[in-house]
C-alpha cells in the first residue's frame, strides 16, 4: 500500500465523516457517551448496550459512527469523574484519580483535565492516523486466510485475552468455553440441526446477543452496586477554573502524552489489551521513569497525561483487530460486532473492499469525533460536574429501564426480556464465584466462528488436526498461543502479572 | 494514602480470582479451603453435564465430517474438566471465602425486568414503563417511596417521548 492510497481513503472518509449527517451522529454519539461516562457504576460495555436501541433505525454508516462516539465519550467522561470525584467514572480511569484528583484538591483541576483532554486527543489522532496506515495490509493479509488460518487467529485472540486481562487464569479459560458453549445454542448452520431449543422458537437464532451483553454487565453490575451501600461523593464544591493552562504546564505533560500514546496504541492492538490495561501500565511506566517518583499519588501531571494518553489510543487502536480481521479483542469491541451484525454488515477483512465508505467514513469520525469532545466537553465541565449530584438510587431504575426497552424493541420479543434478566442473575452469580464475564462475551461472540472454521478446516484435511500446524501462518499464531500460555502459567511471572494490576 | 484508597478500588472492582488473596475473607477452616472455587466449580460441572445430557440427541459425527453434537459434547467435557479442576483446588489452596447473595436487589431489580416483559404487550409503554422503574427502584437501600413514584412518571413519561415519538421505534405507548 502506498502513501498515496492512505491519503485518497482517508479523503474517502473524510467525506462521509464531514456530512452534516455523520457530524451530527458522531456529535450526539460523544455527548451520550460523555453523559453517561461521567456517572459512576455505568461502564462503556452497559453504556453502548443501552443505546443500542437508538441506532436501528439509522443507516450502517450513521449508527457505528455514533456508537464510536458513545464509546470514546464515555472514556472521557470517566476521566473528568475521577478527576473532580475520586471515583473512576469507567474502569479505564482509575489510575486517574491517583494524581488527578489530588490535582484537582491543589486547586489545578483545570491543569488535570485540559491535560487529560489534550492528552486524549494527541492520542486520538494517533490512533486514527494508525489504523488507516495498518487497516489495509491488515486486512490484505487476512484475506489470504484460510480456515485453519483463522480458527488459529481466533484461538490466539482468547488465550490473548486472557493472558492480558486480570484475575483468575483458569476461571477465565472456563468461561471462554462457557462463552463458546452459549454461542452454540441455536441453529447448526451446517446441518441445520437444533441445538439446546427446547422447542423455543426464538431461540433457533441463538441467544439475543444484545440480552446476553445487557444481562451480564448492565443488569448484574447494578446489582452488585445495590449490594453495598452507597458511596459518597463528594463533588469538587469550588469552581474549576484554568482550563487553558500555562505553556509550563503542557511542556511538562508533553513527553508522558506521548509515552502514553505508543504505549496505548500497542496494548490496544493486543487481544484483552485495551483501555484498561493501556492506562495502568502507562502509570506504572512514568512512575518508573521520573526523576522523583515520591510526587506520583500527589498530584504529578504525568501521572494524568500518560494513562488519559494511553487509554484513549488503546480505545482507537482496539478498533483495528475488530475491524480488519473481523475479530473482537475486548467487550466493547465485541458489542461493536454484534452492532454491525445487526446493521447486516459480516464484519472482516471484506468490509474495507466492500464498504470502503463505512470503514473510511467511521475511521475519520474518530478523529472528528476526539476534535469534538476536546472543544465541546472543556467548556461544558460544569454540567458535567452537576450530574455527578445525582444519586445512585434515581439512577439505576433509568439504566434498567433503558435496557428493558433495547431489548425489547431489538426483536419486539418479550421472551428476550425474561432471557436478559436470567442472564442478570447468571452474571451476578459468575461475580460471585470469582469469575469476569468479559471472557465469557468473547467466547459467545467468536464460538460460531471458531466452530465454523474448525469444521472447514478439518473437512479440507480430510479430518486430519495436522493441518493446524502445517500451514506456517496457523503454526506460527498456535506457536504465539502456546507461548503466551506459557508465560502466564510460570508461577514467577505470574506474579509480576499480578503486582502489575494492583499497581 | 490516597494511593492505598486506590489500589482498594481497584482491587475491589473486580471480581476476586482463585490465585488472587481476599484479605478481607475470614480464614477457611476445615476441608474446604476455598469455598468461592468449590460452588464456581461445581456451577461449571452442572453446566457441564446438561451441556452433555442434552447435547445426546444430536448426532456426533467424526471429526472428517463433523456432526452437530462434535462440538457440544467436546466443549462439554472440557468444562466438566475445568470444574473438576477448579473443584479440586478448592481442597487443596485457600481461597476466598463465598460473598453472600442480597434477595432484595435480585427480586426487585430482575422482577422489574420480568413484570416490563409481562406487560409492555398488555399495557402498552407507559404503564409498562413506570411499574418497571417503580419496582426496581424500591430495591435501594436508601429508597425514598415518594421520589421513587416521581421517579417512575417522569422516566415513563420521557421514555414514551423518546422511543415511539422522537426514535420511531414500534412501541405503543397506551393499552
Amino acid at each position: 500500500m502506498s502513501d498515496f492510497d492512505i491519503f485518497s481513503n482517508l479523503a474517502l472518509g473524510f467525506g462521509v465523516a464531514l456530512s452534516w449527517q455523520s457530524l451530527l451522529y458522531c456529535l450526539i454519539g460523544a455527548l451520550l457517551g460523555t453523559l453517561i461516562g461521567v456517572l459512576p457504576g455505568i461502564g462503556p460495555v452497559t453504556t453502548i448496550a443501552m443505546l443500542l436501541p437508538i441506532t436501528f433505525k439509522l443507516p450502517p454508516t450513521s449508527a457505528l459512527i455514533m456508537l464510536a462516539g458513545i464509546y470514546y465519550g464515555c472514556q472521557y467522561g470517566g476521566s473528568t469523574t475521577a478527576i473532580l470525584v475520586n471515583l473512576p467514572g469507567e474502569a479505564s480511569s482509575i489510575v486517574t484519580t491517583l494524581d488527578g484528583h489530588q490535582m484537582a484538591r491543589q486547586g489545578r483541576a483545570g491543569d488535570a483535565l485540559a491535560v487529560a483532554a489534550l492528552g486524549s486527543f494527541v492520542a486520538g489522532c494517533f490512533g486514527t492516523l494508525l489504523i488507516a496506515a495498518a487497516g489495509p495490509p491488515l486486512a490484505g493479509m487476512a484475506q489470504q486466510f484460510g480456515p485453519a488460518e483463522y480458527f488459529s487467529l481466533m484461538v490466539l485472540g482468547l488465550v490473548a485475552s486472557v493472558v492480558m486481562a486480570h484475575g483468575s487464569v483458569l476461571k477465565s479459560f472456563a468461561m471462554i468455553f462457557f462463552g463458546l458453549m452459549l454461542g452454540l445454542i441455536g441453529t447448526d448452520v451446517d446441518t441445520g440441526a437444533m441445538r439446546y431449543t427446547f422447542g423455543i422458537g426464538e431461540l433457533s437464532d441463538g441467544i439475543s446477543f444484545v440480552a446476553l451483553a445487557m444481562g451480564l454487565f448492565g443488569i448484574a453490575e447494578i446489582l452488585r452496586n445495590l449490594d453495598g451501600p452507597e458511596s459518597d461523593r463528594s463533588v469538587l464544591g469550588s469552581k474549576v477554573t484554568g482550563l487553558w493552562p500555562k505553556a509550563s504546564v503542557l511542556r511538562e505533560a508533553l513527553p508522558a502524552v506521548l509515552r502514553g500514546t505508543g504505549l496505548g496504541s500497542v496494548l490496544g492492538l493486543l487481544p484483552g489489551g485495551g483501555a484498561v490495561l493501556a492506562s495502568f501500565a502507562a502509570y506504572t511506566v512514568e512512575k518508573k521513569l521520573a526523576k522523583d517518583p515520591s510526587r506520583f499519588g500527589k498530584g504529578a501531571i504525568e501521572g494524568v497525561a500518560g494513562p488519559e494518553s494511553a487509554n484513549n489510543a488503546a480505545a482507537q487502536t482496539s478498533f483495528i483487530p475488530m475491524l480488519t480481521l473481523g475479530i473482537p479483542s475486548n467487550a466493547v469491541m465485541a458489542l461493536m460486532v454484534g452492532a454491525m451484525i445487526i446493521q447486516g454488515i459480516e464484519p472482516g477483512p471484506e468490509v474495507m473492499t466492500k464498504r470502503p465508505d463505512l470503514f473510511w467514513g467511521m475511521v475519520a469520525s474518530m478523529w472528528v469525533g476526539n476534535l469534538m469532545l476536546v472543544i465541546i466537553n472543556l467548556p461544558m465541565i460544569g454540567m458535567w460536574v452537576s450530574l455527578l449530584r445525582v444519586p445512585y438510587r434515581l439512577m439505576y431504575p433509568a439504566i434498567v429501564l433503558f435496557c428493558c426497552i433495547g431489548v425489547y424493541t431489538l426483536n419486539n420479543s418479550t421472551l428476550e426480556v425474561v432471557m436478559a434478566a436470567a442472564f442478570g442473575l447468571m452474571g451476578y452469580g459468575l461475580m460471585k464465584f470469582g469469575f469476569e464475564p468479559t471472557p465469557l462475551l468473547l467466547g459467545f461472540v467468536l464460538g460460531p466462528l471458531m466452530e465454523e472454521n474448525l469444521r472447514r478446516a478439518m473437512r479440507y484435511a480430510q479430518g486430519d488436526p495436522i493441518v493446524f500446524v502445517e500451514r506456517p501462518l496457523s503454526a506460527v499464531l498456535l506457536a504465539i498461543a502456546v507461548i503466551l500460555l506459557i508465560i502466564v502459567l510460570l508461577p514467577a511471572i505470574r506474579k509480576k502479572r499480578e503486582d502489575v494490576f494492583v499497581e | 494514602m490516597t494511593e492505598t484508597r486506590g489500589h482498594d478500588r481497584a482491587a475491589s472492582g473486580h471480581p476476586v480470582g482463585n490465585d488472587s488473596p481476599a484479605p478481607a475473607s475470614p480464614p477457611a477452616t476445615g476441608l474446604v479451603k476455598g469455598p468461592t472455587d468449590l460452588a464456581a466449580g461445581l456451577f461449571l460441572l452442572v453446566c457441564a453435564v446438561l451441556g452433555w445430557w442434552f447435547g445426546q440427541p444430536l448426532k456426533v459425527g467424526t471429526a472428517y465430517r463433523m456432526g452437530p453434537g462434535y462440538v457440544p459434547i467436546l466443549l462439554s467435557w472440557v468444562m466438566g474438566g475445568f470444574g473438576v479442576l477448579l473443584c479440586t483446588l478448592a481442597f487443596l489452596h485457600r481461597g476466598a471465602a463465598l460473598e453472600k447473595w442480597r434477595a432484595k436487589p435480585i427480586v426487585l431489580v430482575l422482577g422489574s425486568l420480568l413484570v416490563f416483559a409481562f406487560t409492555i404487550e398488555r399495557t402498552g409503554l407507559l404503564i409498562a414503563s413506570t411499574l418497571a422503574v417503580a419496582m426496581a427502584g424500591l430495591a435501594s437501600p436508601q429508597q425514598r417511596l415518594r421520589q421513587t413514584v416521581l421517579l417512575a412518571v417522569c422516566l415513563a413519561a420521557f421514555a414514551c417521548v423518546l422511543f415511539p415519538l422522537a426514535l420511531q421505534l414500534p412501541l405503543r405507548i397506551f393499552p
